[in-house]
């Protein structure tokens, strides 16, 4: 009996956890943002604005505009950008900047802040700036 | 030394095969199974053929990675004989497997600390629970329900192998 009952809470707060973290935090319904993508050696490579709509999320627009390369399930370069079950995608290469995870990584950065989610659970207002940067390990750029 | 090979065997190949789902696997039930078994030291060697067989998979060794998963694995053998008592009750080693869950996450914070920079502790820190806490629910639920039984099934394969060497001495 303790041992359903255990496992009924752990379910309850499982799906209620599973819920609150999938929830998308709330987006504009239309604005414009600006992407700044940077190279290992800290030059701008690109600096552009988009405008998007209550569909679009920052991984669709970086997804259209951009050639990307996310990471598999081991963290390897894969060209297959499929959405994950839980958690976000993580992106590996951008145009030429290519990063494999071990010694590097794109790290993004919201209105000039690090970014608390991942691009999947990033919400886009208008006037927003992120910043796609290569960041070697070891901090810094 | 041939059943701590097999069993970490086992551990890998179910962890791999469930690579698809985030951190649901059954590493923690299997980890408390074997150490409820084993003796300390079998356990520690298994949990470092484990841990170094994993990384050299997953990741060329990384001394980021390696060093904080064991330090958190061998928090089940440390913990089950000291602060548990080598106890084979299942509802108090599932919570031991959720609070392993959470612990897991939190040691791997320092060394993430070290390797991206001192200003991703926040981020690290929001973006981990959703892992953590899905560590803690399925080693909880796993433990609870599946221990016993694989508890039982180990234990007479292992006294069957001892009476079987035992009696090949004779």
């Amino acid at each position: 009996m303790k041992k359903l009952i255990i496992t009924i809470v752990i379910l309850i707060v499982a799906i209620g956890s599973f819920f609150y973290f999938s929830q998308n935090k709330k987006q504009d319904i239309e604005g414009e943002i600006t992407i700044i993508i940077m190279d290992e050696i800290g030059d701008t490579i690109t600096n552009a604005n988009y405008s998007f709509s209550s569909e679009d999320t920052l991984f669709s627009i970086i997804n259209s505009n951009y050639d990307i390369g996310c990471a598999n399930t081991s963290y390897q370069l894969s060209d297959s950008c499929d959405a994950v079950i839980f958690g976000s995608r993580v992106i590996l290469q951008i145009e030429d900047i290519m990063t494999d995870w071990q010694n590097s990584y794109i790290s993004i950065y919201e209105n000039n802040e690090y970014a608390t989610a991942g691009i999947d659970s990033i919400a886009l207002n208008d006037g927003d700036v992120f910043r796609f940067e290569y960041t070697s390990l070891g901090g810094g750029n | 030394m041939l059943m701590i090979a097999i069993s970490i065997a086992i551990i890998f190949t179910q962890e791999q095969l469930l690579m698809f789902l985030p951190n649901i696997q059954f590493t923690v039930l299997l980890i408390i199974v074997f150490t409820s078994v084993y003796s300390f030291k079998e356990t520690m060697i298994l949990i470092t053929g484990y841990v170094f067989l994993d990384s050299m998979y997953m990741g060329g060794l990384n001394p980021f990675f390696v060093t904080p998963m064991l330090i958190a694995w061998y928090l089940i053998p440390i913990s089950y004989h000291t602060i548990l008592r080598k106890t084979n009750n299942e509802i108090a080693l599932s919570i031991f497997a959720f609070v392993f869950g959470i612990v897991y996450g939190l040691i791997f914070i320092p060394f993430q600390m070290i390797q991206f920079g001192v200003t991703t502790l926040w981020p690290y820190l929001l973006n981990d629970i959703p892992f953590e806490l899905i560590m803690a629910f399925t080693g909880t639920l796993t433990v609870l329900w599946m221990y016993k039984p694989l508890y039982n099934l180990l234990n007479n394969i292992v006294n069957q192998n001892q009476a079987l060497v035992h009696k090949s001495y004779k």
